[in-house]
């Protein structure tokens, strides 16, 4: 099969129908200019979803529990994909409007400026008196808190690594591979045997570059090197960078990531794994969900590997938090909100539920208790072998300001169109930073808040 | 032309001679049917996906939708919302239509019948209007529906297309009364009346075919419009279609059937309406244009 | 005063009847204005003041502070390498679609002028696109120009697969594949405009040009373009300001990329305000984006003023 061949999405359509179900609270029956839930008598508790697909399932019908639950409240939930949240949501709460609940970006300017601007509920107090600070890990907090306060709960724990077909591998003898020099043959071994793409780089989308090429260096500079460069005074310049980069230029101009990787979408890309035209991209859990529906019978041949170190280094485990749950500030329902973040992330029950729908909530989950996708259990079991030797983060534009994340992907996209060298990319990075660091834009080492 | 000499063809064939010699209409043809391929292709493939199924729009991503399916419409148009989103945009494009008649002929004709203080400030303030990107004033534009209390209301958008098209539609309408001769409404000023009486009784049954036109564009614009209920319409119950069509392509996988079944719900009304009123569309739009 | 002659006083009341004449003219005309210059001014005009004064404000867009920083914004601005490649981008995009829709649309409405059969159904036909969404105009073509899409495998059919490209993946096309897919949705507008234009040439000039012994380009360039060029104008401006403000159809396709390599004013404004959250420095770059297309449209509409006289 050809590259871009459509893929049957049957997924798309159950996560769409489960989204509309959501919001089915209102009718058809609107005729005139009201607008807004005007239902009789309740209070209403308005949220916005800026959740990726896959997670609705899981979290819509938890949702709908706790609303049945909570006659006082009524929920009404606003299917918002990535395009429509960023727009809609900026005027909205600078009016003092907007939803009283909404999942969005954790880290990116926008919802800093949200916090700047007072517009977004202190979740300090019950942080603290929830035990919710139990539960979040220190290092995933901290993406969370500026000023020494809670903004925002965590929805997940994403983690990153190459996934792969394992029939492809086994056809071309080839094994899982644990260096870089072995990394480097592999991608050899599948140009040379009939795989022009031997890694899907959804250059058009940029996004997942950054994951891949992040990996790289938090490979090689460790987590104290990373650490160093986010909240010390390491460089982005430095040894470490300079190799991983180079090596990411290396495996880009010998075709790596095929003839024409700017062309191709994320969406494009995956389809492109399941039929099995692409053997490898690197990309993280939240995935699953959706692979597990658009993979089909293909599902189970899918494996996934940490990415060997360009110098050789221990490799780490990665983690970022997926999105981040806000409460407005100017909410009247802001106690019942809170009351429902702590029903969907911190009580054991619902905590296995999220699991199994294939997300991993923030916190202690016992695995042996509930049945996961292949998938999810290998990425899990890739992560904890190498936990011992620190944690960096998956998402590393994550913790950076959106200028940061946004050169990031403009000179990755020069790379891979030949017209951007390595060094001039962590030049233009460092540069950047330095500018955000100076207009004090750039995220505090504070660490979690003391409760 | 037929008279010509055959000598004095070949010296001057001249624009229309070439077209009409046999080789002429040829390339003509030619050209015209390359052009409408290119036109309609794009339209075509999505309409046709439309009515496929899942396999065959991997299987037979080109040929005609036989047998036809209709699951991508109707899920579309049941689970997806679409019949909900339908008629918040058919709800906001007649609001702003109907507005839209009454404000653009007023406006029209007092610039093209009227002489008054201040007439070429005012020409050239609504010029700039046609200038002024809707992207660039969104944000100071919120801030004052929210404080007419008129977002997630239908009003909040409707009067923004008014505001926005009225200057580009004054000028239309202006173009259509320019045409009439003044001798009408001077003999009926003569008899007495009111200069809103000429306007009503005389001279807008005159422009009617203008009127329809600004009543087809406006409907066109609002419509197909995206940012304005993007940004002002955030609840869902008044989400418009273009909206709806937005949230169908998400970050892991788009939907192609579902997507052009979208596309379809979007595009037929307004396909249906100009071919409708075809000749309303091309001349007013045309005689705006040229004569204006 | 009081000595004023008779003579003097009629030209006194005869002047003030006029002037209360063209007063109460001046009224009437208002109020017939007054619902469309009403809404305008209230909702165009006045955030359009406003957006000029938040240009001189360091703020987020939401943060009930904000720091005055007077024209710091637009020094940031003219520094910024981005917005030069954006404004560069714009202007590459203007001339394509300009070029396209002006050239095309002339020959188009020139053929359909002579072309009796058919023509109703072939102006329907070029019309169509111009009546879809500009998202649907996105959303299509960006399918069409996926590396497996529509435009690849046409090529393939027609013996050209050496020409098949990830149009919208390489920096090099995506930027006129943008420009096409623009061009699709409107040319059939000038198509109309411009056949009107031509129907309404006196065909006694055609005649006497010919009897002059004119050729099929010298009747063109000396008869259809004079007599056209108001018509030219206008089409000329319409796209003009439309290619500027092309907003939709980059958002949802490329989003400027890759490379930044479709990266026009609009995105880039919108990029910095929403994304960014950098409303006051947003503002800014509106400011000079609506100077611009002012200033474009100012100068046009003073050549067609100068061309008609």
């Amino acid at each position: 099969m050809k590259r871009g061949t459509g893929v049957n999405t049957q997924h798309s359509r159950r996560r769409r129908v489960t989204a509309v179900a959501g919001a089915a609270v209102a009718s058809l029956a609107l005729v005139a200019c009201g607008g807004g839930a005007e239902e009789s008598g309740d209070e209403v508790l308005n949220i916005w979803y800026g959740s990726e697909p896959g997670q609705k399932d899981a979290m819509t019908s938890l949702i709908a529990q706790w609303d049945e639950e909570h006659p006082e409240v009524s929920v009404e939930i606003t299917a918002m994909g990535p395009e429509l949240n960023p727009p809609s949501l900026l005027p909205a709460l600078s009016s003092g409007e907007g939803p009283d609940l909404w999942a969005g970006n954790l880290g990116s300017s926008q919802s800093q400026a949200f916090i700047d601007a007072g517009l977004v509920h202190d979740l300090t107090p019950a942080y603290c008196k929830s035990n919710w600070n139990k539960m979040i890990p220190d290092e995933l907090a901290v993406i969370a808190t500026s000023d020494d306060k809670m903004w925002a709960v965590p929805n997940s724990i994403e983690s990153t690594g190459m996934f792969y077909r394992k029939s492809i591998f086994e056809k071309l003898g080839l094994s899982v591979p644990t260096t870089w020099e072995d990394f480097v043959s592999v991608v050899d071994e599948l140009k040379n045997n009939g795989y022009p793409t031997p890694i899907g780089a959804a250059g058009q989308d940029a996004w997942p570059v950054s994951h891949l090429l992040g990996a790289m260096w938090s490979g090689a500079v460790g987590p104290d090197g990373v650490n160093e460069i986010l909240f010390g005074d390491g460089t982005w310049t430095s040894t470490g960078m300079t190799e991983a980069t180079e090596e990411f230029e290396k495996l880009a101009d010998a075709g790596a990531f095929g003839p024409d990787p700017l062309s191709y979408t994320y969406q494009a890309t995956m389809a492109d794994l399941y039929n099995g035209v692409v053997p490898m991209t690197y990309t993280g859990g939240f995935v699953i969900p959706d692979a597990q529906a658009g993979a089909g019978e293909n599902f189970d041949d899918i494996g996934v590997f940490a990415l060997p170190t360009v110098n050789g280094g221990p490799i780490s485990a990665n983690a970022s938090p997926g999105e981040g749950w806000y409460i407005n500030a100017n909410s009247k329902q802001a106690d019942a909100a809170e009351d429902l973040l702590n029903y969907l992330f911190f009580t054991d029950e619902n905590r296995t539920k999220i699991l199994e729908g294939g997300l991993v909530p923030v916190g202690p989950v016992d695995l042996d208790q509930v049945e996961l996708p292949s998938l999810l259990e290998e990425l899990l079991a890739e992560q904890n072998k190498y936990r011992d030797n620190g944690v960096v983060p998956a998402f590393f534009e994550l913790t950076a300001p959106a200028s940061i994340g946004e050169a990031m992907m403009t000179s990755e996209q020069g790379i891979l169109a030949g017209s951007t060298s390595a060094d001039e990319l962590l030049q233009t990075l460092q540069s950047t930073w330095e500018t955000e660091k100076q207009a004090g834009k750039i995220i505090s080492s504070s660490g979690a808040p003391k409760c | 032309m037929a008279s010509l000499a055959p000598a004095a063809r070949r010296t001057t064939p001249g624009m229309r001679g070439f077209w009409q010699r046999r080789g002429g209409k040829v390339v003509l043809y030619t050209y015209l049917t390359v052009l409408a391929l290119f036109s309609l292709a794009p339209l075509a493939l999505a309409w046709s996906t439309a009515f496929k199924t899942k396999a065959q729009v991997v299987s037979n991503p080109y040929g005609l939708p036989l047998p036809p399916a209709f699951e991508n419409l109707a899920e579309a148009w049941t689970s997806g919302r679409f019949s909900q989103y339908f008629l918040s945009s058919l709800i906001i494009s007649l609001l702003s239509v109907f507005a839209m008649v009454i404000v653009a002929p007023l406006a029209g004709y007092g610039l093209a019948r009227m002489k008054f203080w201040g007439r070429r400030l005012v020409v050239v303030v609504l010029l700039i209007g046609l200038t002024i990107p809707i992207t660039a004033i969104i944000l100071p534009l919120y801030t004052i529906m929210r404080d007419l209390h008129l977002l997630n209301t239908y009003w909040s958008v409707v009067i923004t297309h008014v505001a926005v098209g009225g200057p580009f539609f004054a000028f239309i309408m202006r173009a259509f009364f320019m045409r009439l001769p003044e001798a009408l409404a001077d003999a009926a000023r003569i008899d007495g009346c009111s200069e809103l009486r000429v306007f009503w009784n005389v001279m807008l049954p005159l422009v009617r075919p203008g009127v329809l036109t600004v009543a087809l564009l406006e409907f066109l614009w609002s419509w197909n419009n995206l940012i304005l209920p993007l940004v002002f319409l955030t609840s869902e119950n008044v989400r418009t279609l273009p909206v709806g069509m937005l949230l169908l392509t998400g970050r892991f996988s788009t939907d192609y059937g579902l997507l052009s079944a979208a596309v379809l719900i979007l595009s037929l009304p307004v396909i249906v309406l100009f071919v409708l009123f075809q000749r309303n569309f091309i001349e007013g739009l045309a005689s705006g244009a040229v004569k204006g | 005063m009081a000595a004023t002659t008779s003579g003097a006083l009629t030209k006194r009341q005869m002047r003030g009847r006029r002037l209360t004449r063209g007063g109460r003219r001046s009224l009437t005309a208002y109020l017939f204005l007054a619902p469309a210059l009403i809404l305008y001014l209230a909702f165009v005009i006045r955030p359009t003041v406003e957006l000029f004064g938040l240009s001189a404000f360091d703020w987020n867009g939401v943060n009930p502070t904000r720091e005055f920083v007077g024209f710091d914004n637009f020094a940031r601005l003219f520094a910024d390498p981005l917005f030069w490649r954006s404004l560069g981008n714009n202007l590459i995009f203007v001339v394509l679609l300009v070029a396209f829709n002006v050239t095309v649309g002339l020959i188009t409405a020139s053929a359909l002028a002579r072309a009796m059969r058919g023509r109703l159904i072939y102006q329907l036909i070029f019309f169509l696109p111009v009546v879809q969404a500009s998202i649907v105009t996105a959303l299509v073509w960006k399918w069409i120009y996926q590396p497996e899409g529509l435009l690849n495998n046409a090529l393939e059919a027609i013996g050209l697969g050496f020409l098949s490209h990830g149009w919208l993946g390489d920096p090099n096309t995506a930027l006129p594949a943008l420009a096409l897919a623009a061009a699709w949705s409107g040319f059939g507008l000038s198509v109309v405009i411009f056949l009107a234009g031509i129907q309404s040439i006196d065909q006694s000039l055609y005649d006497s040009a010919k009897m002059d012994g004119a050729n099929t380009r010298q009747m063109f360039m000396n008869v259809t373009v004079p007599e056209m060029r108001p018509v030219i104008t206008v089409v000329f401006l319409l796209e003009m300001i439309g290619a500027f403000q092309t907003f939709d159809i980059v958002w949802a396709t490329t989003r400027g990329g890759p490379v930044n390599s479709t990266e026009v004013l609009a995105s880039f404004m919108f990029k910095r305000g929403f994304t960014d959250a950098e409303f006051g420095y947003g503002a800014s770059i509106a400011v000079i984006f609506m100077m611009i297309v002012l200033v474009a449209a100012i100068i046009s509409l003073l050549l067609r003023e100068r061309n008609e006289d």
